[in-house]
C-alpha cells in the first residue's frame, strides 16, 4: 500500500488502523434496513425451498400433499409464511424503487425521467401480481 | 453578554505519544455563519496550534476536509454549526482509513483505486488536434456529466461497509469515474477497464447498500453508477457468447 | 536513502504543474519527471476556478483580436509578443484538453460552446458549466495518471531550492508525513505554485495559496516581476470571499447599488458588466464613497442581480453558482439578487520568465499564476488565466525538457549536506526549547490587514509606505514566532508557519513595488497619481531580495504592433 512512499523515504510511525465492531449495522437506520433488506433473501429463500417441496409432493399424490399442508397450519409456519410475507413485499419495494436509478430508458435521445421509470415497474408489478393471483384464485 | 459557545470533541492521534486516538475537548465561540471548518480553524489558530488536518478551499470544490462529524461522513466545509447547536459537536477522521495524525487518513489506497480503473480517454486512433475537437452532443455529455462531478472527499469510502473490512474493493468514486469514461462518447476503453473494474473487487464487490450516494456532496450517485455497469458488464457478457463474432 | 534523480521536476501539480508533467512525460519518452506538491493535485486551487478558458475557436474571431483585447485589458505592460505567441496556442491547447477528455460544454451541433466575458470583445471563452477550473484540473490530474513514469510527490512541502554552480539542481522537501527533509535532486525545476492570495484578509483564494513557489524562486535571487499588480475580482461573497464566477455577468446579470440602478454605466457605459475586473472594482468603491452601497455584518456589498436569466439558464450555464449561494448565504439567485463586493483574487505579477518559462536563474523555469511572463501586464481578462497555465505550462515542460539535456549530475553529498542544514534550520527556527512570544495566525492576522489598508484597491505613498514598514516589524516578530507541534507526523503547524515566511516574502514585493511605481495603471490605483505615465512606467518592476526591503528595478515591456492608447471602454 504504502509502496510509492516507502521507496522514498523512512517512516517511523504507522498509521493507526481503526477496528469495525461487529455491530456496525446498528449505528444507523440506513444500514439497519440494508441489513434487514439482505436478511429477506433468506425468508424468500426458505419460503422457496418449502414451496417447491410442495410441488414435489403433489407428484407423490394428493394425500401425501395434503397431509404436508396440514402440518404448514401451525403457528410457526404461520408466523414464518406472515414473516416472509413482509420481507418480501419489503424486499420487492426496496428492489423495485431503484429501478429508475438503475435502468437508463431512452427514447432517442431522450430520457424517461427516472421517476416515471420506477413508476412504470411498479405498475409492472402490481399488474403481474394481479394476473397471478386472479388466476390462482379463478382455478381453486 | 457573555458569547455563546459550542463543545466540540475532536479525535486526536499523534503517533510519538500514543498507540490509540483519543478525544480531546475545546469550547469553541458559536457563530451563526460558520461551519464545522471555521471551528477547527479557530482552535488550530487560537487555542492548540497542533492540531492538523486537511483543508483548502472551504466552497465544497477541493475535496480535502472530509470528517466524521457526529458519525456521519461531511465536509466541514460545508457543514453549518448551526444545525448542531446547542449539542456538541463530535469531529472524527474519515471511516475506514488508517490514521496518520489527528483527523488526517492515509489516502494511499484510494490513490491507487483510481489509477487502477484507468481514468483517462482511452482510444484507437486520435484526431489530430488541427482537426479540432471531437464531436459531441448536449445530450451525450448529459450521459455522463453527473459522473464526471467528484471531486475525490472519499466521504462514499468512509459510508461504505463493504471498503471497510473489504481492503481490496475498488471502491464507490473510482468505479463511477470508470463509468463516467466508459459512457463518454469519445472514448473507447471499455474493455480494458474491465479487468479492474468487472471483477471480484470491483463491481461484484458491491452489495447496494447506497449509503455512497446518501453521503455525497455532489450528488454523483456512484452507486447508480456501480449498478449501471453491472447491467451493462452483464448484457455484455451474454452478447458476447450469444452472438458469434461480436466485435467487442 | 538517496532519492532518484529527475530530468525535470515540476514543483506545484495544479493545472500549469500538470500540464508541464505531461508535456514532458509524453513527449520525452527518456526523461524522468517528478512532481512535488504540498497537496494532493485533485486540491491545487485550479479546482476553484470557474469561469472559463479563452481561446480563438470560431471563424469570427482572429488572433489579432485576442491579442488586443488582452494588451488593452492589460493597460499595455504586457509583453505584445509573448501575448501574440499566447493566443496562437491557447486554441490548440483547448483542443488538446477536449481530446483528453475535458468535459467543455457543447453547442446543439457538437462543438465546443464559447461565451462572452470580460473584455472581450468576441466571445471566445469555453467553459464546462462553471466549473471550468474542476473539469480542467481533473481531466489533466487523470490523463497524467497513465503516465506512470510521472513520480509524484504528495504532500511534500519544498522548503529550498538546492543551487550548484550557479545553476538550479533540485529542491529540499519536507515530507509531511514523515517530517524528514530530503533533497530531490533534479536538472530542471518548473515552479507552478500559483499566487499568494492569502496576504490579503478577503479572497477568493484558498488556504494553500501563500505564494512559497515566489519566495523560493526569490530567495534564489530571482526577481519577482509587476508584484503590485494584484486583481480584485469584482464579485465575491462578503465575509468568505467566495467566488462568483464572472460568467454570471457574461450570461447577463447586472450589478445593481443600493438605488436599484446599474451603476457601471456611470464607469463603463458601453462594456456595463463586462468591463475589465480592475475598473468594475474601482467603480464599487467609487459607489461606496458615495453612499450607494448596501451594508452588511461584513462590510459594503452591492447585488449581482440574476433574476432576469431564468431558473432555465442558471441551472444550464451557472448551477455552482445557484448552489453556492444558497449554500453560504441561504439565497436563491432564481429569486433573490446575491450580495457582493471586490475581493483580491488574482496576481498577475509572479517569477520573472521569459516566453518559454525560463527565469534568469539556470535550470529554473516558472508557468501559471506563479510566473509573470507577462500576458497579462497590469490587468488579467478574466479567462485567460486557465489558458495561460495549458500553454506555458506545456513551454515550460518542454524548455525544462531541453534543458535537461546537457546538465551534469550534482554531487550526492553536496545534496545530503544542504537537507541536513534545512532540517537543522527548521528544529533551530521553529522548534526552540524556549517558547518564542508570538502566534502564526496573529502575525498572518496583521500582515492581512496591513496589506488590506494599504495596498488595496486605491493606494497612497503614505499608507504604503506605512504597509512596507509594517513588514518590516512583522518579520521581526515572525523570528520570535512559536509553534505548538513539535512533532514529527504531518506536522501542519510547521507548515503554516513555513508558510507564513513565504507570505512575509511576497507581500513586500507587492507593498514596495507599488509604493515605488507612482502611476496608477490596471489594477494599480494610486489617488496621489491617478492617471497612466507611459514615459516612465511602460516598464514591468523586478524585486529583488535584499537585507532590508526589496530592491527595485525596472525592464521595458514590449511593444510589438499596438501602441499604447487611452483605455476606456
Amino acid at each position: 500500500m504504502n509502496r510509492r512512499r516507502g521507496e522514498r523515504d523512512h517512516y517511523e510511525h504507522g498509521a493507526y488502523v481503526p477496528t469495525r465492531p461487529a455491530t456496525w449495522w446498528l449505528r444507523n437506520m440506513k444500514y439497519f434496513l440494508f441489513m434487514m433488506r439482505e436478511l429477506s433473501s433468506v425468508f424468500i429463500a426458505a419460503f422457496l425451498v418449502l414451496y417447491l417441496y410442495e410441488f414435489f409432493l403433489l407428484s407423490k399424490g394428493s394425500d401425501v400433499h395434503a397431509a404436508f399442508q396440514e402440518s404448514l397450519r401451525k403457528p410457526g409456519f404461520i408466523a414464518f409464511y406472515a414473516i416472509s410475507l413482509v420481507f418480501a413485499i419489503y424486499h420487492s419495494i426496496t428492489w423495485f424503487g431503484v429501478v429508475g436509478r438503475i435502468q437508463v430508458v431512452k427514447i432517442g435521445s431522450f430520457q424517461v425521467p427516472p421517476l416515471l421509470v420506477t413508476a412504470g415497474a411498479f405498475v409492472g408489478w402490481i399488474a403481474a401480481s394481479a394476473a397471478i393471483g386472479f388466476l390462482f384464485f379463478a382455478l381453486l | 453578554m457573555p458569547e455563546e459557545t459550542i463543545t466540540l470533541r475532536v479525535d486526536r492521534y499523534r503517533p510519538e505519544q500514543e498507540d490509540e486516538p483519543t478525544a480531546q475537548t475545546y469550547e469553541v465561540p458559536y457563530n451563526e455563519d460558520w461551519v464545522v471548518l471555521d471551528a477547527l480553524n479557530h482552535i488550530k489558530d487560537q487555542m492548540d496550534g497542533s492540531l492538523s488536518y486537511r483543508w483548502s478551499c472551504r466552497m465544497g470544490v477541493c475535496g480535502s476536509c472530509g470528517m466524521m462529524i457526529n458519525g456521519e461522513a461531511k465536509l466541514t466545509c460545508a457543514t453549518f454549526l448551526r444545525d448542531y447547536f446547542p449539542g456538541e459537536i463530535t469531529v472524527a477522521p474519515l471511516d475506514n482509513f488508517p490514521v496518520v495524525r489527528d483527523l488526517i487518513i492515509d489516502m494511499d489506497d484510494f490513490m491507487e483505486k483510481l489509477v487502477a480503473v484507468k481514468p483517462w480517454i482511452i482510444r484507437d486512433e486520435e484526431k489530430p488536434i488541427a482537426e479540432g475537437e471531437y464531436l459531441q452532443s448536449p445530450e451525450e455529455l448529459a450521459d455522463y456529466k453527473q459522473f464526471s462531478q467528484c471531486i475525490n472527499c472519499m466521504l462514499c469510502y468512509a459510508a461504505c461497509p463493504v471498503y471497510g473490512p473489504e481492503t481490496d474493493f475498488i471502491g464507490p468514486a473510482a468505479l463511477a469515474l470508470a463509468h463516467r469514461y466508459n459512457l463518454d462518447s469519445r472514448d473507447e476503453g471499455n474493455e480494458e477497464r474491465k479487468e479492474a473494474v468487472a471483477s471480484e473487487a470491483g463491481i461484484w464487490n458491491c452489495t447496494f447498500v447506497g449509503e455512497c450516494s446518501e453521503v455525497c456532496p455532489k450528488h454523483v450517485d456512484p452507486a447508480a453508477a456501480i449498478q449501471r455497469t453491472k447491467v451493462a458488464t452483464t448484457g455484455d457478457w451474454f452478447k458476447s457468447f450469444l452472438i458469434p463474432g461480436r466485435k467487442k | 536513502m538517496s532519492l532518484p534523480e529527475h530530468d525535470v521536476l515540476v514543483v506545484g501539480g495544479g493545472g500549469a504543474g500538470l500540464r508541464a508533467a505531461i508535456a514532458v512525460a509524453a513527449e520525452h519518452e527518456s526523461l524522468s519527471v517528478g512532481m512535488v506538491s504540498k497537496v494532493y493535485p485533485m486540491r491545487s486551487h485550479t479546482v476553484s476556478a470557474e469561469g472559463g478558458a479563452a481561446a480563438v475557436m470560431r471563424d469570427d474571431d482572429d488572433f489579432d483580436s485576442h491579442a488586443f483585447d488582452t494588451i488593452k485589458g492589460s493597460d499595455f505592460l504586457a509583453d505584445q509578443d509573448v501575448v501574440e505567441a499566447f493566443v496562437k496556442e491557447a486554441r490548440d491547447e483547448a483542443i488538446q484538453l477536449e481530446h483528453w477528455g475535458c468535459p467543455w460544454s457543447r453547442d446543439p451541433d457538437g462543438r465546443v460552446s464559447v461565451r462572452a466575458f470580460g473584455g472581450m470583445t468576441v466571445k471566445r471563452t469555453l467553459y464546462a458549466a462553471d466549473k471550468t477550473g474542476f473539469h480542467m484540473l481533473h481531466a489533466l490530474f487523470q490523463t497524467s495518471l497513465q503516465y506512470s513514469r510521472i513520480a509524484r510527490y504528495d504532500e511534500w512541502y519544498v522548503t529550498s531550492l538546492i543551487e550548484d554552480d550557479g545553476r538550479v539542481c533540485g529542491v529540499t522537501a519536507l515530507n509531511l508525513r514523515s517530517g524528514n527533509v530530503r533533497p530531490i535532486p533534479a536538472k530542471s525545476v518548473i515552479i507552478c505554485t500559483g499566487g499568494g492570495g492569502r496576504i490579503f484578509p478577503f479572497t477568493t483564494n484558498a488556504a494553500i495559496k501563500t505564494g512559497d513557489g515566489m519566495a523560493l524562486a526569490y530567495r534564489a535571487g530571482c526577481p519577482l516581476k509587476d508584484m503590485e499588480f494584484v486583481q480584485y475580482h469584482p464579485t465575491g461573497l462578503p465575509g468568505t470571499g467566495i467566488l462568483m464566477t464572472e460568467a454570471s455577468r457574461g450570461e447577463g446579470g447586472y450589478l445593481i447599488n443600493n438605488k436599484g440602478d446599474r451603476y457601471l454605466s456611470e464607469y463603463l457605459p458601453s462594456k456595463m458588466e463586462l468591463g475589465p475586473r480592475d475598473m468594475v472594482s474601482r467603480a464599487f468603491v467609487h459607489e461606496e464613497r458615495a453612499g450607494r452601497v448596501f451594508d452588511g455584518p461584513y462590510g459594503a456589498y452591492v447585488h449581482l442581480d440574476l433574476r432576469h436569466l431564468g431558473e432555465k439558464k442558471i441551472d444550464e450555464r451557472i448551477p455552482f453558482v445557484r448552489e453556492l449561494t444558497k449554500n453560504y448565504v441561504g439565497i436563491d439567485p432564481v429569486h433573490e439578487p446575491i450580495p457582493v463586493r471586490p475581493v483580491v483574487h488574482y496576481m498577475m505579477g509572479g517569477v520573472h520568465t521569459d516566453i518559454d518559462g525560463a527565469t534568469p536563474l539556470k535550470g529554473l523555469f516558472a508557468a501559471g499564476e506563479t510566473a509573470c511572463v507577462s500576458i497579462n501586464g497590469a490587468n488579467r481578462l478574466g479567462s485567460n488565466s486557465l489558458s495561460e497555465c495549458l500553454v506555458f505550462g506545456a513551454r515550460a515542460g518542454r524548455a525544462a525538457a531541453r534543458n535537461a539535456h546537457d546538465q551534469p549530475s550534482p554531487a550526492d553529498a553536496m545534496l545530503e549536506a544542504t537537507a541536513r542544514d534545512q532540517q537543522q534550520r527548521l528544529t533551530a527556527t521553529f522548534f526552540k526549547s524556549q517558547a518564542g512570544t508570538e502566534r502564526t495566525a496573529d502575525i498572518r492576522s496583521d500582515l492581512q490587514k496591513t496589506m488590506e489598508r494599504g495596498a488595496g484597491i486605491y493606494r497612497t505613498e503614505e499608507e504604503l509606505e506605512q504597509t512596507c514598514q509594517d513588514i518590516v516589524a512583522l518579520r521581526e516578530r515572525y523570528a520570535a514566532l512559536t509553534v505548538d507541534d513539535h512533532s514529527q507526523v504531518f506536522n501542519t503547524d510547521l507548515i503554516a508557519a513555513l508558510e507564513l515566511g513565504s507570505m512575509l516574502d511576497v507581500a513586500e514585493t507587492v507593498a514596495q513595488a507599488a509604493l515605488l511605481r507612482r502611476e496608477s495603471r490596471g489594477s494599480h490605483s494610486r489617488s496621489d497619481f491617478e492617471s497612466r505615465d507611459d514615459e516612465r512606467f511602460l516598464q514591468h518592476s523586478l524585486a529583488f531580495k535584499e537585507e532590508g526591503r526589496p530592491r527595485i528595478e525596472y525592464l521595458p515591456a514590449t511593444i510589438t504592433r499596438w501602441q499604447p492608447e487611452e483605455r476606456t471602454y
